[in-house]
């Protein structure tokens, strides 16, 4: 009786998922069902490069176009180009330093250079404690977790890593839902060079952000 | 010399009427002297004209048409829109030119090192205007440099993106642990909780009036907090799973505190809203959750304390039990990890 008069669950928000996921374990699953055929409809286009919106790096060579940042200072949807003699933009694709190699990442998977074939074995975190593996091509593989990319930002942080290791997190904001993807992705400069390379990732889905109050506490 | 000489007197009595002094020469990067001057002109006209603005706290920069294409005109004023103000700190500053890859038939540079103060409220930001200037000097690009290194810098920081994912791995173990009471997946439930969990479970207490008829009274602090294992706290558990057809539970106010001494180790706090056929409750629930292993993360400790008593038939909506400020804290339990 006091349940049907006193309704507390309304004033707290439930987290929504995509594709019509009734909750977490659902939408965990759709995902990993989408992986594990391997397939995806590509959604995501490179970002188009106005020239007058590019900002100059202190080398001189290299510009950055201005994305969003997400939560820290380093996770960024920005992209990073070079000038042509033509001054037609080019998207960094070198790994000649560490810093080139991680602007290379960034762009990689961020979307802004093509996957080609390299290949990813992907750990999914999922709902019950599951954590299958799957290995598919890259590119497919971020189709799939932008999703159906119109409401979806990606932004890109290249961590420290071991000289032969690179590392980056990659988080998904679905603006729409409020609800997050993070794909924490593992290769070498080797592998991010060559279009067959190997990439590894641990996968984390449909992380409601709609309950969350303060996430950067310290214990006293 | 004689030109320099005047020219540095001009920017510095246009400077001072705007209230301050800043002026740019070339030092570098290239040798033509008539370049040189279009080029510095165009430059201290840019430093005294955001001064100036600056000052007055005007709404636009105000640039010449003869020094400033439209779009260079229009950057600087974005730039203005977007940062609140800016101004050109005091000084007397010196920079590169660097000759540009062509566009079409002209030849363009890049001139550096011209600083600007970005104001946000109470604090400062400086930054690096970089110009693209045509053989004229006139100037047809304003961009703000990326700090040198800045991408090295981002990768140096990057400790606080692995602190943000690993906090991000948290909640989405704590949306788990609800969808697990929805779905009463006791297996789930069962494998979270450690053999040794410590579970405090709050109620509001009751007092006898009247005939013996038991009541609840809203006056706080009075709590009664039980203290269960794993294995009664799961067996209750058990039994409210087979009672209720269905339950519906939702979170609001998630906070979340790392342990100073071990870096997996979180304490959870948020507001629960619990709703099943014929019970209702609203309560805090702190959770201590141990993340070393990402697959399986353990809870050591659960406590729920009343929020408001709901069970009251006279039940105020204004009447809290127990207040954030009474909620348990990571501070309150002494873990050793092994």
């Amino acid at each position: 009786m006091l349940a049907t008069i006193f309704c507390p669950a309304a004033m707290a928000a439930t987290p929504e998922y995509a594709g019509g996921a009734t909750d977490k374990a659902v939408a965990d699953s759709l995902i990993a069902m989408r992986l594990d055929a391997g397939t995806s409809v590509r959604h995501t286009t490179p970002p188009v490069v106005d020239i007058k919106r590019l900002v100059a790096m202190s080398d001189s060579v290299t510009y950055v176009l201005p994305g969003k940042r997400y939560g820290v200072q380093a996770l960024r949807s920005d992209v990073y180009v070079t000038l042509g003699s033509d001054r037609k933009p080019h998207f960094v694709c070198d790994a000649t330093t560490k810093t080139r190699a991680g602007m290379t990442l960034s762009n990689l998977l961020l979307q802004a250079l093509p996957a080609g074939k390299r290949w990813v074995t992907l750990h999914h975190y999922m709902y019950g404690g599951k954590v299958p593996c799957f290995s598919l091509p890259l590119g497919t593989a971020l189709d799939i977790i932008a999703g159906s990319g119109k409401q979806v930002t990606a932004y890109c942080a290249v961590t420290k890593s071991p000289a032969d290791k690179l590392h980056a997190i990659v988080i998904y904001h679905d603006k729409v839902l409020n609800v997050l993807h993070m794909l924490d992705v593992t290769t070498t400069p080797a592998d991010l060079m060559s279009d067959t390379g190997d990439f590894t990732a641990l996968l984390n889905t449909n992380i409601p952000m709609s309950y969350l109050k303060s996430i950067w506490g310290i214990s006293k | 010399m004689i030109r320099r000489l005047c020219f540095a007197v001009a920017a510095v009595i246009t400077a001072l009427t705007a209230g301050a002094q800043a002026t740019f020469c070339v030092n570098s990067g290239i040798s033509d002297e008539a370049l040189i001057t279009r080029i510095e002109n165009s430059v201290n006209d840019l430093m005294t004209s955001i001064n100036v603005c600056y000052v007055k706290d005007k709404d636009k920069v105000q640039l010449s048409k003869e020094l400033f294409s439209e779009g260079a005109r229009n950057d600087v004023n974005e730039m203005w829109e977007g940062t609140g103000h800016m101004s050109v700190p005091d000084g007397d500053y010196a920079g590169p030119v660097i000759r540009l890859p062509k566009v079409g038939q002209h030849d363009a540079y890049e001139v550096r090192n011209i600083p600007v103060d970005f104001h946000r409220g109470d604090s400062i930001m400086r930054h690096e205007l970089v110009l693209d200037v045509g053989t004229s000097g006139k100037v047809f690009a304003v961009k703000v440099a990326v700090e040198k290194h800045s991408f090295m810098e981002l990768m140096a920081n990057s400790g606080e993106v692995d602190d943000l994912a690993q906090r991000l791995r948290v909640i989405n173990f704590v949306e788990q642990f609800r969808t697990a009471y929805i779905r009463k997946d006791l297996e789930f439930l069962e494998s979270v909780y450690s053999d040794d969990a410590l579970i405090i479970t709050g109620r509001v207490l009751q007092h006898k009036v009247g005939g013996g008829m038991k009541d609840r009274m809203n006056i706080r602090g009075k709590t009664v907090l039980t203290r269960q294992t794993k294995q009664e706290y799961l067996k209750n558990l058990r039994g409210i799973f087979k009672r209720k057809d269905w339950l519906k539970i939702d979170f609001e106010d998630l906070e979340i505190v790392k342990d100073l001494r071990y870096d997996n180790l979180y304490g959870v706090t948020l507001k629960q809203y619990w709703q099943s056929p014929g019970y209702s409750d609203i309560g805090w629930l702190f959770l201590i959750i141990d993340m070393r292993d990402m697959a399986r993360p353990q809870i050591y400790v659960r406590t729920w304390q009343p929020y408001k008593d709901t069970q009251n038939k006279g039940y105020n909506k204004e009447d809290i039990i127990t207040t954030r400020d009474e909620v348990f804290e990571l501070e309150d339990f002494r873990i050793e990890l092994l």
